[in-house]
């Protein structure tokens, strides 16, 4: 098993009682869940494949922070 | 009391992620270091989008300040930049990495974790609202996975 899967799988349970009353977090574990989805397929994959999908993950990045930059109108 | 024991934990569960890795499989070859250093990088990527996402609805619905998500939004820029040069060092290799790229992607890892640290220790502890600070703590627990996966490769 990838190693940071198993991090992530053992993270779902730990996500709600990291802060004392700080009520459950769903959209964390549904977080950790895609992030599980995506190292999972990773394993059908090139080398190339996975560059080309971080490149792709970089891209999102980018695009949602210059619009998170413009709605903060910095 | 209860977050301590949690935040141990982790670092516990991360340790032995580290050092598992070194005993990981038992093939170690070059190309596995350059398969290995690829996926962390994608999981690092992931994991950035995981964040920004978090940030974004975090800044929409009022549980950050307008000043600690800029500062947030920049912090993640300067991590998303810094993976992508790692990205674009790893994807020029083609092949098992010789000292000289070793050296390279080194110094780029380096940047990454730099990058990840001024994350945590600029944008994330100082949160205020403790709900808020626990959900972007949670995601950066498996960036900081991620790069001590990188660690492991054993580029530096």
């Amino acid at each position: 098993m990838d190693n940071l899967l198993e991090v992530l799988t053992k993270l779902i349970p730990l996500a709600t009682p990291l802060v004392p009353g700080a009520g459950a977090a769903p959209e964390i574990v549904a977080a950790v869940a895609a992030l599980i989805k995506h190292i999972k397929e990773q394993s059908g994959k090139t080398t190339d494949q996975i560059l080309a999908d971080a490149d792709a993950n970089l891209d999102a990045n980018d695009k949602m922070l210059l619009e998170d930059r413009i709605r903060l109108g910095m | 009391m209860k977050s301590k024991k949690v935040f141990v934990a982790l670092l516990l569960l991360l340790s032995f992620t580290a050092f598992s890795f070194k005993c990981d499989s038992g093939s170690g070859g070059p190309s596995d270091q350059y398969r290995r250093a690829a996926k962390a990088s994608d999981d690092i990527s992931a994991s950035l989008t995981t964040m920004i996402k978090i940030k974004r609805d975090l800044g929409t619905s009022g549980k950050l300040s307008h000043d600690r998500e800029v500062a947030l939004t920049n912090l993640l820029q300067k991590a998303n930049d810094a993976d992508r040069a790692f990205n674009n060092e790893i994807k020029k290799l083609k092949a098992d990495p010789n000292p000289a790229t070793k050296a390279t992607l080194c110094t780029l890892f380096s940047t990454v974790s730099s990058a990840l640290t001024d994350l945590n220790n600029s944008g994330i502890l100082p949160v205020e609202d403790a709900g808020a600070k626990s959900k972007l703590a949670t995601v950066f627990s498996t960036i900081t996975a991620a790069s001590t996966i990188i660690a492991g490769v054993g580029l530096c």
